[in-house]
């Protein structure tokens, strides 16, 4: 469902996006205040056409983890 | 495919022409039946003549992920001033979120982390003359989530002076609730299937339910802050709210422009149900 983003990780997202104007990945923080991603990023990253190949390596370089954001306001 | 596209250009409408440019140059691609859908609907808007009450406006068409974030319209003519980012910036989406046809076409967020940011600055539009719409397939919605607009709530200070609310959002998969004003108190539409609901007005505001006027706000008028308009979620204070913030729905087109009347809701909607309807989308 989501991959955890370490702080160093969450750095280097900031450094990949800077270089994109139309899209970016804008990590979520969880329930227990840690970044997370959903996890279906990685079924659009691994050919040049995809939509997230240029965060192929960051984003395999991610954990799954079971954090969940918030569910409501 | 070119070929075919050269020679019939001659009755396609100039700004779908555009439009389909600004697809292949975002690695996108645009079969021959969407393109004189497109078409379609730019003529019907102009006989409407409402072409000039929308600033911005995306169907979300076109062959890929990268096609539908190209909006159709950007400013209130082909030769105006154009407003907010070449593209609807993609925030996590993925090429599977989206399916150009058929009745689940259209682009569906997961209602916890997908959006798009538009880049249309909120306060493009002046104090009286604002309108948002969308289209949207009800039972894919999430309940309590606010999905398209702006709001300023908790904004520290807020700006320009107050707090404002411009947005719409759901309570379930038979109720949207929306916002437009300097008071959070929402105005409640009961529906359900697939429909367009186009939000008119500011402090007294008027919804169109597929084109029929439907329930009133009558608040106070505000003056909108700078942030731009995000879609999937609401922009409050410069970033999706902290928590429940983003939808879940499946949508369709969606406009951001001046106010309409009821006769110019109307038109619109048929202008978009056609549409709609030539993608099978209905």
């Amino acid at each position: 469902m989501f991959l955890l983003i370490t702080p160093q990780q969450y750095e280097i997202l900031q450094i990949i996006n800077a270089s994109h104007a139309s899209r970016k990945i804008s990590p979520i923080k969880s329930s227990h205040n840690n970044w997370i991603i959903n996890d279906d990023l990685l079924t659009d990253c691994d050919y040049p056409s995809s939509t997230w190949y240029d965060w192929k390596d960051w984003l395999r370089s991610l954990s799954e983890t079971n954090e969940t954001p918030p569910i409501d306001e | 495919m070119l070929s075919f596209k050269l020679i019939s250009a001659v009755n396609l409408h100039r700004e779908a022409i555009d439009w389909n440019n600004r697809v292949l140059n975002n690695n996108g691609n645009v079969s021959k039946d969407t393109l004189r859908a497109v078409s379609n609907f730019c003529y019907r808007i102009d006989a409407a003549n409402i072409r000039d009450k929308l600033l911005r406006l995306n169907l979300f068409c076109g062959n890929s992920l990268e096609a539908c974030l190209v909006p159709l319209y950007r400013g209130e003519s082909f030769t105006a001033t154009q407003y907010g980012n070449l593209t609807d910036t993609n925030n996590n989406f993925v090429a599977a979120d989206y399916t150009e046809r058929g009745s689940t076409g259209g682009l569906k967020g997961n209602g916890s982390s997908k959006y798009l940011d538009t880049g249309f600055a909120a306060n493009t539009l002046t104090q009286t003359d604002r309108h948002l719409s969308l289209w949207w397939d009800m039972a894919t919605n999430l309940f309590n989530r606010h999905f398209f607009g702006i709001d300023n709530n908790a904004c520290s200070p807020p700006s320009p002076t107050s707090t404002v609310w411009w947005s719409m959002g759901t309570n379930s998969t038979t109720q949207i609730q929306f916002r437009c004003s300097t008071s959070a108190t929402q105005g409640l539409v009961n529906t359900s299937g697939k429909i367009h609901l186009l939000l008119s007005g500011n402090g007294t505001a008027q919804s169109y339910l597929n084109g029929a006027s439907s329930s009133t706000l009558s608040l106070s008028a505000f003056t909108a802050s700078s942030q731009s308009v995000f879609i999937f979620t609401v922009n409050r204070c410069g970033s999706p709210p902290a928590s429940g913030g983003y939808g879940s729905s499946r949508h369709g087109p969606y406009s951001i422009g001046k106010s309409m009347n009821s006769t110019q809701a109307t038109d619109f909607y048929n202008a978009i149900l056609a549409f709609q309807s030539e993608l099978s989308r209905t």
